[in-house]
């Protein structure tokens, strides 16, 4: 389990901390997803869990053994896969790893026989001998990879470890972030591709500028879609007095002609239109019939779930336009 | 799963890859060839200050069958030396010629003869004692060691080099005299008696083991007894005399002679009672060690520590390698300390090697005359010193900068400094306080600034042992150095720069 506990980290007194008071936990058989822009202070707070950096402030338990002051004991309940992995280059793969057994105590030919099954596994089978720096990028995730389960510890912290990866790449480690779940670690994932966070994550941590701004739960993250619904509808002979009608429904309704190619020979080409409700309060039966009433005849009617970046960025917006306000008003 | 053994891996890796990495090997080879090139080159012994290492004595004598050379040749531990070319010349006032020469047998003796008119003007030149042997000569007196007069056909030997000082093979540091000298007509000693005297206060010369003819008649019965000589050489273990001023500075005559079983004086001879000191090093190898340990190793050995500091860990540091490793269970003061310990190790390491492959190559050079194991741990200790602090140093840097090449820059030109301006340092020092140059105050400064420079902590220790500073004989202790100096600036050395660099190392990302 990691307990992050008003964790503030400062590079510099002139400017603002890094990251803030993050303050959020990831239990046994979590995976928990850490979103942000560049720069939000996702790195930091892993990096300091990884216990390569120092708090400023705060704390983080693993498995509650602190990472600043019983470092030993919480560092071999953590693995870590940084986003650019950094290695002696000159090393075969093989001899790193078993020199990384040695800090685990891990005796020589059990670490032997962990490195080669390890490797393996994360299809470096075969390239055991091979120097560091022979290693592309993807290998160099994957060894790190391995090298993190090692010790096989109870928390993982994976630093955008789907960057840079192709599509083989990107499935192998999601299967892997299911596996551990599965296997109750616990899982802190930082990514850029919020498709892939929103697919594996329970929960997920937003950060900005060095600020927790949500933490949303898988069910919470459900609930979204509904909170931001969205009706599409397919419709022909739409009057102003319907679209009047629609704008009652959402908070921003948009009607565009119909662009599919099949339709272009259509003879009612003209006369559709796609309809789409933002934030649409209502239900869509009583849609169809009061349309129907107005003389409009609707062909489709859908919804559209709200993607988790679309979320993401209105917590951003939000946050920066309360920035905005607060600097607003401290000016004034 | 884990034992004790599995939580040394990292320790002895980080060990194993200073000791393997291709800086390190490239600069042990560097260390080990320079100390050939020294051993080697010519030019750069000064082959005269050898003299008392390396020793070739003769008897000559003269009879019917001419002019007899019976020499022995041996070398600082008074052992036999084969096959030494040993040549004789004599020469006569219209500058002509008489000349033998040979080689010395398994024993290290040669027996040669000049078939030449019997003259008392002859001018006799003899192997000197020279390293290596015959590379240097020296003019005998042709005259009776006793009564002045000329070599006659009584078949009296005169002998070079009558006595010796060579060193206990058991313990290098201990003193004893070997005696050489041949009976009448090259027979070997019969019972010869070996005497010494105190220093005669109103006899003083400045030469070492001199074969000259004494102002006064010595009387057996007023000298202590040393030794009896049976054999044609013979080592002896003179116990100095407690009352004995036999400081560096004493430059006062013991008197040894030896006598016939009659009674009668053979030979004498004087020798300065610092001689008998008995933490006297053999000259020639400790001299040229001490300038090639404080001279070449005092540089290179501390580069080669840049660099292996720089390989284990500044690069690492730098580069952010080293985060890889600080994810593991170890703490920071444990990584730091591990890689710092290993670094130290490893560099101990090969420099013992190359300590140890020049003690081989000087005691190859001087036919077996190796170091004495207390000059050996003062340099080890003095080395040891360097290394630290510069690794120290260079670990330190590594924290305070961001560039690999800035650190090495920065850890090179602090060497530069260290080896190359630091005496000009004390020299504008000397200047500034109005000091004049050659002056005790100038001395103290110098060796003063000494202590704050570890290239030159090796110096000091050599001053301390040898009581030379460069060159120049000195009173150690008058000028601040002692065990406790030494001790206390070494510690600090090595603690210092590794203290700083253990803080910044825990308490800074």
């Amino acid at each position: 389990m990691l307990e992050f506990q008003k964790l503030t980290k400062s590079f510099s007194k002139k400017f603002a901390p890094a990251i803030s008071s993050v303050e959020f936990n990831v239990s046994n058989g979590e995976t928990v997803g850490f979103v942000g822009l560049n720069g939000a202070g996702k790195t930091t707070t892993i990096r300091i869990a990884a216990g390569v950096a120092l708090p400023t402030s705060g704390s983080v338990s693993i498995d509650g053994h602190d990472i600043v002051s019983q470092k030993v004991d919480a560092s071999r309940q953590i693995g870590w896969v940084p986003e650019f992995p950094n290695f002696e280059q000159n090393e075969k793969a093989r001899n790193l790893m078993l020199y990384f057994a040695g800090y685990y105590g891990i005796e020589r030919t059990e670490a032997e026989n962990r490195t080669k099954k390890l490797l393996e596994s994360v299809n470096l089978g075969g390239f055991e001998d091979r120097k560091l720096r022979t290693y592309s990028q993807g290998m160099k995730k994957r060894f790190s990879l391995a090298a993190s389960m090692l010790a096989d510890p109870q928390n993982y912290l994976f630093d955008e470890i789907l960057n840079g990866l192709d599509p083989e790449g990107i499935h192998f480690m999601r299967q892997l972030v299911l596996e551990l779940r599965k296997k109750e670690k616990a899982i802190l994932l930082s990514s850029h591709i919020l498709s892939e966070v929103e697919t594996l994550a329970d929960r997920v941590v937003f950060i900005h500028k060095g600020k927790i701004l949500k933490i949303a739960t898988r069910s919470e993250l459900s609930g979204l879609a509904g909170e931001g619904k969205i009706l599409r509808l397919v419709v022909e002979n739409l009057s102003d007095q319907a679209v009047a009608y629609l704008k009652t429904l959402g908070d921003d309704v948009q009607i565009t002609n119909e662009s599919r190619e099949e339709w272009k020979r259509s003879d009612a080409y003209e006369e559709r239109k796609v309809v789409t409700i933002r934030s649409f309060h209502g239900e869509s039966s009583e849609v169809n019939s009061e349309l129907g009433k107005k003389g409009v005849k609707v062909d489709e009617i859908s919804f559209q779930k709200s993607s988790l970046e679309d979320y993401f960025f209105k917590l951003v917006g939000a946050a920066d336009g309360k920035d905005l306000a607060v600097q607003e008003e401290s000016r004034k | 799963m884990s034992n004790s053994k599995g939580r040394f891996g990292p320790i002895l890796y980080d060990f194993r890859r200073g000791i393997r990495s291709k800086l390190v090997i490239i600069m042990v080879v560097l260390l080990i060839a320079s100390s050939f090139a020294v051993a080697s080159n010519d030019s750069s012994v000064n082959r005269q200050q050898f003299t008392s290492s390396y020793h070739v004595s003769t008897a000559v004598y003269l009879n019917n069958a001419g002019y007899h050379f019976l020499s022995y040749s041996s070398n600082v531990f008074g052992d036999p030396i084969a096959g030494t070319f040993m040549q004789f010349n004599l020469t006569d006032p219209q500058n002509k010629i008489y000349s033998t020469s040979g080689r010395t047998n398994s024993t290290g003796y040669s027996l040669l003869t000049i078939s030449a008119p019997v003259s008392d003007s002859y001018t006799l030149t003899t192997p000197g004692s020279c390293i290596p042997v015959n590379s240097c000569t020296q003019e005998l007196p042709m005259r009776d060691p006793t009564t002045g007069q000329n070599l006659s056909l009584n078949g009296r030997a005169v002998v070079s080099n009558m006595v010796v000082e060579v060193a206990d093979s058991a313990n290098t540091s201990n003193s004893l005299l070997q005696i050489f000298y041949a009976g009448p007509n090259g027979s070997t000693p019969d019972n010869y008696g070996v005497y010494y005297k105190m220093p005669n206060q109103s006899f003083s010369h400045n030469s070492v083991f001199g074969a000259v003819p004494l102002n006064e008649t010595l009387n057996q019965s007023q000298m202590q007894r040393i030794g009896t000589l049976d054999s044609y050489h013979q080592t002896l273990d003179f116990s100095i005399p407690p009352n004995l001023n036999n400081s560096s500075s004493n430059f006062d005559s013991v008197l040894i002679g030896i006598f016939a079983k009659n009674g009668s004086v053979l030979q004498e001879v004087s020798t300065p009672a610092f001689m008998f000191n008995s933490n006297t090093y053999i000259e020639g190898p400790v001299d040229l060690a001490t300038q090639f340990f404080a001279g070449t190793f005092g540089l290179l050995v501390p580069l080669m520590v840049i660099l292996g500091s720089y390989s284990s860990y500044g690069r690492d540091r730098v580069s952010g390698v080293l985060e890889s490793i600080l994810s593991k269970p170890v703490t920071r003061r444990g990584l730091a300390l591990s890689r710092y310990l290993s670094t130290i190790l490893a560099m101990s390491f090969a420099t013992l090697v190359a300590v140890a492959s020049v003690d081989l190559i000087l005691g190859y050079y001087f036919s077996g005359a190796y170091l004495d194991p207390e000059f050996l741990l003062a340099t080890f200790g003095a080395l040891f010193v360097e290394i630290a602090a510069f690794a120290g140093l260079t670990f330190l840097f590594a924290h305070l900068v961001r560039s690999s090449g800035l650190l090495i820059g920065l850890s090179i030109g602090l060497l530069l400094l260290f080896e190359f301006f630091w005496s000009l340092i004390a020299y504008v020092l000397m200047v500034v306080a109005n000091t004049p140059s050659g002056s005790t105050a100038a001395l103290h400064l110098e060796i003063g600034s000494y202590f704050f420079s570890p290239t030159e902590f090796t110096t000091l220790v050599y001053t301390s042992l040898t009581h030379k500073f460069l060159t120049n004989p000195v009173s150690p202790a008058s000028l601040g150095i002692d065990p406790a100096s030494l001790i206390v600036t070494g510690i600090l050395w090595v603690t210092l720069p590794l203290f700083a660099y253990l803080r910044l190392a825990t308490k800074r990302d």
